[in-house]
C-alpha cells in the first residue's frame, strides 16, 4: 500500500464569519482518481481550492488545520504558493484557454517557471503535454491558431494539457465536464482514466455517473461536512450514510 | 430502514409498480400451489392440466418484469438501494418463474399418476406443499415490508421443509421395500416431493435477495459476521 | 394518466388586439424619437456647414508690385506707406490722374485689401531678384471683409464701400484681376483683428500642446492607479472609498478643475498664465479620473477565469496582470483614452480660469508661451460683433467636430477590431 498523496487533517475553512468546511479529515490516494460529490454550496469546490491554495486571493478566507502533500504541510510558512501550484495543477469548470495560440497556451506554464533550456525542449514539452491530453492529433497542424477557436471539449482538453505541461503531481478538476456534450465528456473521462496512472487526480463533479465512471474513491460533502468517503463501488451500491443514500438516489433530504 | 420519497415522484411510482408486479407474480404462484394441492388430492388430471394451462401467465409476467426493470435502469439510472431494488426484482422474478415451472412438473407427474393416490401419500405431500406455501406468503410479505427479520425467519423455515422432505423420502423407501408394486407411485411422489423441496430452496434464495436488497451485503457475509 | 394538452380557453380577441396595437404604438413612438434626434443632429450639422462654407473661400485681388529701386534701403526701415503706395499706384493707374492724386483716394484703395497687403508686397519684393530687368511682378492679395460682403450681398443701400472703391473693383473685375480662391489662411493663420485673415493654426497647436502635456501627466499616473486599485490592492473599505470618490471626480464639473488649476499652478507654483503647460496640467487633472475609471472598467471586464487559469499554473500576481489581464484590457483602455481625449479636447470651462482665453495673434513657440485652444478660440470669435467672425467660428466648430468625430471613430475602431469576446 503506497502512502497517500494528500492528507487533510482537521481542516476548517472560513469565509469571514461563515464557516465553509468543518473538520475535514481525508486521505487522497496516490495515482488514483478521487471524486468529490455533493449538492451545490456543500463545500466540495472550496475543499478542492484548499488543495492548491486558490482560496488565498480571497481576502476573507481563513484556513485551520493541515493539508499534507507528501508529508509537507501546504499551509506552512515555508511552502511557496507558486511552487505549490506548479505541483498541484487545476482545471476549471468552464474551459478557460488564454486568448493566445494553442502552443502559447500550453507553453505558458513552462515559460513562467523556466522549465526548459532550449526552444527545442519547449516544443517537446508542448507536444508531450498535448499528446497526453489526447489533443495532439486534432491540433498538431494548427498550433498557431487561437486556443479559443477550438470546440468546448477541445478547449477543456487544452486546459488539461496546459496543466500537465508544468508536470504537476496532482491535478485538481472543478466540474471539468459540466459545460461539455456527452462525447466530449466521454473523451475527458477516458483522459482522466489515462492520466490517473501518472497523476493523482481530484475531481469535483455534479454528475454521479461521471464520478462512478472515472473515480476510485468518492467523498460526499454536505453543508461543509465530509459525510462519507469510500471506495466508489461501495458508495454507489451501498452507502453507509443515509444522507449519502438520499443524495445519490435522488431522494428528498432527510433531517436525521 | 425507512426510506424517504424521491424528488421525482414518478420514480417512486415506478419502483412501487415493480414491487407490485413481483407480488402479483408471487400470488399467481401461490394460487398455482392451491390448484396443485386440489389436483393431487383428487388425482384429477383435468385439474392438473389447468395448472399447466395457467403457467404461461406467469412466464409472461416475468418477461414483463424484465422489460420494466431494464427500462427503469436505462431511464432512471438507479443507484444504491434503488439499484438493488431493481436487481432484486429481476432475480426474484426469475426465482418465481422457476418455482412456477416446478409446480408445472408436479402437475405433469399428477397426470402420469392417473388415479387418486392413497391418503398416506397425499397427507405428507400436502403438508409439505402447505409449509412451502406459507413460506412463500411470508417471503412475499417480507419483500413488501422490506422486513429483514421476517426474511430470516422464512430462511430458517426451510430446514423444517427439508426435514419433512427427508422424512417423506424415508417413508416412500419403506413402502417400496414392502411391496415392489408401490415402486411406480412412489417414484412419482419422490419426484413430486423433490420438486416441492426445490420450491423451498428458491424461496430461501428470495429471502437472501431480500437481505441483499435491504443491506447491500450478501447473505453469507452477514451470516459469518 | 396522460392529460390532454389542448388550451382550455382562447385569449379574448379584443384584448389580444389591444396588446398588439400597444406594441405597434410603442415601436412607432421609438421610431419618431430616433427620427427627431437624427433630424435635429442633421439640421445642426447642415447649419454649421452652411455657415462655415464661406470661410473656406476668400476673394483675392491681383496687385501689381513695382520692382525695387536698386538704391532702396532695407525694408525693415521703410514705412508701410513707402511700400504700399507705389504698389497701389501700379495696380490702379487711375490714382496717378490729377483729380484722384490725393492720399484720401489712396487710403480708399488700400482698404479694398486685407491687412496682408503690406506683407504680401514686401515678401514678394524680397523674393524678387534685386537687379532684375523686368519692371513689375504681380501678387494675389486677399480682399477685405467689406469687399466680400458687398459682392456677396449687392444692394444699393450698402454704404461700406464708396463709389470710388466700387469703381476700382469694377476695373479689377473687368481686367480679370479678381478671383475666388481657397482660404489657406484659415488653416495656417492665428487670431487677428480682421476676420479675413484669421486662422485656427495657433489654437490648434495650443490644443495639441495642452493635450500632450495632459496625456504625459494623466496616462502613466491614471493607468498605474487603475491597475493598482483593480488588481493589486486588496478589496477593503478604503479602496472602495477611493473608487467611489474617483467615480465622483470623473463627474465633477470642469470649472472645479479650472479653479484647482488656477490655485495650484498659477497662484502656488507661479507658472506662466495662458501657457499650454498650465492648460495641459489642468486638463490632466480632469483627465486623470476619466482614465482611471475607464481603465478600471476594462480591467474588470477581463474574466476571472483567465486570472484563475494563470494563478493555478503558478503565475505570480504581477505575471497574471502583465501576461494575461493587461494585454486583454489594452484595447478597452485605449478606447477609453481616446474617448477621454475627445472629451477634454472639447473642454473650455476649466481652461477659461487659467487664462487661456486671450487674444493670441501668433502660434505658441513653446509650452510656456501664451496660447489658446480651439474651443476658447471659437468662443472668442463668436463674441466679436463683426460679420466675418460668425462664419469663422462655424468653420472652427466644424473642424473641432471633425477632430472629435475622428477620435471617436478611432475609439470605435479599436473596440471592434481588438476587443475579445468571451
Amino acid at each position: 500500500m503506497t502512502p497517500p498523496k494528500l492528507i487533510a487533517t482537521h481542516l476548517n475553512l472560513f469565509y469571514g464569519n461563515r464557516q465553509a468546511l468543518f473538520d475535514i479529515n481525508v486521505s487522497i490516494a496516490r495515482n488514483q482518481v478521487t471524486a468529490l460529490i455533493g449538492p451545490s454550496g456543500c463545500g466540495k469546490s472550496s475543499f478542492l481550492k484548499c488543495l492548491n491554495r486558490m482560496n488565498d486571493p480571497i481576502s476573507e478566507a481563513r484556513v485551520e488545520g493541515t493539508i499534507l502533500l507528501d508529508k509537507e504541510n501546504i499551509y506552512s510558512r515555508s511552502m511557496d504558493v507558486v511552487q505549490l501550484r506548479a505541483r498541484v495543477g487545476m482545471v476549471f469548470q468552464k474551459p478557460n484557454p488564454f486568448p493566445k495560440s494553442i502552443f502559447d497556451n500550453v507553453a505558458y506554464g513552462p515559460r513562467i517557471h523556466g522549465l526548459f533550456r532550449s526552444n527545442q525542449e519547449l516544443v517537446e514539452i508542448v507536444e508531450k503535454s498535448l499528446k497526453r491530453a489526447g489533443l495532439w492529433e486534432e491540433v498538431k497542424d494548427r498550433l498557431d491558431q487561437q486556443g479559443t477557436s477550438l470546440s468546448g471539449g477541445q478547449q477543456q482538453r487544452l486546459c488539461i494539457a496546459r496543466a500537465i505541461a508544468v508536470n504537476p503531481e496532482v491535478i485538481l478538476m472543478d466540474e471539468p465536464c459540466s459545460a461539455l456534450d456527452p462525447i466530449a465528456t466521454a473523451k475527458v473521462d477516458e483522459l482522466i482514466d489515462e492520466l490517473s496512472h501518472r497523476y493523482t487526480i481530484v475531481i469535483v463533479t455534479h454528475s454521479l455517473q461521471q464520478a462512478a465512471r472515472v473515480s476510485h474513491s468518492v467523498g460526499y460533502f454536505n453543508k461543509g461536512y465530509l459525510v462519507e468517503f469510500g471506495e466508489t463501488g461501495d458508495i454507489f451500491t451501498n452507502p453507509k450514510n443515509a444522507r449519502t443514500l438520499d443524495y445519490i438516489t435522488g431522494r428528498t433530504y432527510r433531517r436525521t | 430502514m425507512t426510506t424517504s420519497d424521491h424528488i421525482v415522484k414518478a420514480y417512486d411510482d415506478e419502483l412501487n409498480h415493480l414491487t407490485f408486479m413481483i407480488v402479483s407474480m408471487g400470488k399467481k404462484v401461490d394460487v398455482q400451489l392451491d390448484r396443485i394441492i386440489e389436483a393431487l388430492s383428487e388425482g384429477s388430471v383435468e385439474k392438473a392440466k389447468k395448472v399447466i394451462d395457467h403457467d404461461p401467465e406467469i412466464d409472461l409476467l416475468e418477461k414483463e418484469i424484465d422489460t420494466y426493470a431494464v427500462r427503469l435502469i436505462a431511464l432512471r439510472q438507479p443507484l444504491a438501494t434503488d439499484l438493488r431494488n431493481v436487481i432484486s426484482a429481476l432475480k426474484i422474478s426469475a426465482h418465481l418463474e422457476r418455482m412456477a415451472d416446478y409446480v408445472v412438473n408436479v402437475a405433469k407427474r399428477t397426470c402420469s399418476l392417473g388415479t387418486k393416490p392413497l391418503p398416506h401419500y397425499i397427507t405428507p405431500i400436502v403438508r409439505l406443499i402447505r409449509s412451502v406455501q406459507s413460506m412463500l406468503r411470508d417471503v412475499l410479505d417480507a419483500y413488501v415490508q422490506r422486513d429483514d427479520q421476517a426474511a430470516h425467519r422464512v430462511w430458517e423455515q426451510d430446514t423444517e421443509v427439508d426435514e419433512s422432505y427427508n422424512g417423506f423420502v424415508r417413508e416412500l423407501l419403506t413402502y417400496m421395500m414392502e411391496d415392489p408394486r408401490n415402486i411406480t407411485p412412489c417414484i412419482h411422489f419422490l419426484f413430486i416431493a423433490k420438486n416441492i423441496e426445490r420450491l423451498g430452496d428458491h424461496i430461501t434464495n428470495i429471502a437472501e435477495h431480500i437481505h441483499y436488497l435491504i443491506h447491500g451485503t450478501l447473505w453469507t457475509e452477514s451470516r459469518h459476521t | 394518466m396522460t392529460k390532454e394538452l389542448t388550451p382550455s380557453y382562447t385569449l379574448p380577441k379584443k384584448r389580444l388586439f389591444r396588446r398588439h396595437l400597444l406594441n405597434r404604438l410603442f415601436a412607432l413612438v421609438g421610431q419618431l424619437a430616433v427620427f427627431s434626434a437624427v433630424g435635429i443632429l442633421v439640421s445642426m450639422l447642415v447649419a454649421i456647414v452652411w455657415w462655415a462654407l464661406p470661410t473656406f473661400t476668400s476673394l483675392a485681388l491681383e496687385v501689381t508690385i513695382p520692382s525695387v529701386q536698386v538704391s532702396h534701403h532695407t525694408f525693415s526701415t521703410s514705412s508701410s506707406q513707402d511700400v504700399v503706395s507705389p504698389a497701389l499706384h501700379a495696380t490702379f493707374p487711375i490714382l496717378n490722374e490729377p483729380q484722384f492724386n490725393h492720399p484720401q483716394y489712396e487710403r480708399q484703395a488700400e482698404r479694398l485689401f486685407s491687412y496682408l497687403l503690406f506683407r504680401e508686397i514686401t515678401s514678394s519684393q524680397e523674393s524678387a531678384p534685386l537687379l532684375r530687368a523686368s519692371p513689375n511682378t504681380t501678387a494675389w492679395v486677399t480682399a477685405s471683409q467689406e469687399v466680400v460682403e458687398t459682392l456677396s450681398h449687392p444692394s444699393p443701400h450698402h454704404v461700406k464701400l464708396s463709389s470710388f472703391q466700387k469703381a476700382l473693383l469694377h476695373t479689377l473685375e473687368d481686367n480679370e484681376k479678381m478671383r475666388w480662391q481657397f482660404n489657406w489662411y484659415f488653416f495656417t493663420g492665428s487670431d487677428a483683428q480682421n476676420s479675413e485673415i484669421c486662422g485656427i493654426w495657433g489654437a490648434l497647436l495650443g490644443t495639441l500642446y495642452a493635450l500632450g502635456v495632459a496625456l504625459c501627466i494623466a496616462l502613466p499616473i491614471g493607468v498605474g492607479t487603475a491597475i493598482y486599485l483593480q488588481e493589486i490592492a486588496k478589496d477593503s473599505s478604503w479602496t472602495r472609498f477611493v473608487g467611489v470618490n474617483l467615480n465622483n471626480l470623473a463627474a465633477v464639473p470642469s470649472v472645479v478643475f479650472g479653479l484647482l488649476g488656477l490655485a495650484l499652478f498659477l497662484t502656488f507654483l507661479k507658472l506662466p498664465r495662458s501657457s499650454a503647460l498650465v492648460g495641459g496640467l489642468t486638463l490632466g487633472l480632469m483627465f486623470l479620473p476619466i482614465i482611471i475609471v475607464s481603465t478600471r472598467s476594462s480591467l474588470k471586464a477581463v474574466p476571472k477565469s483567465l486570472r484563475h487559469a494563470a494563478l493555478a499554473l503558478g503565475a505570480s500576481s504581477s505575471q497574471v496582470i502583465f501576461h494575461q489581464v493587461f494585454p486583454l484590457a489594452l484595447p478597452g483602455i485605449l478606447t477609453g483614452i481616446f474617448l477621454g481625449i475627445a472629451r477634454i479636447m472639447g473642454e473650455s470651462a476649466c481652461l477659461l480660469l487659467v487664462g487661456m482665453m486671450a487674444f493670441i495673434p501668433s502660434p505658441p513657440t513653446s509650452l510656456l508661451s501664451p496660447t489658446t485652444v480651439l474651443p476658447l478660440q471659437i468662443y472668442q470669435w463668436v463674441e466679436r460683433p463683426e460679420k466675418g467672425f460668425d462664419e469663422l467660428s462655424s468653420a472652427a466648430i466644424l473642424i473641432l467636430l471633425l477632430l472629435l468625430g475622428g477620435l471617436s471613430w478611432i475609439a470605435l475602431f479599436l473596440k471592434s477590431k481588438f476587443e475579445k469576446k468571451w
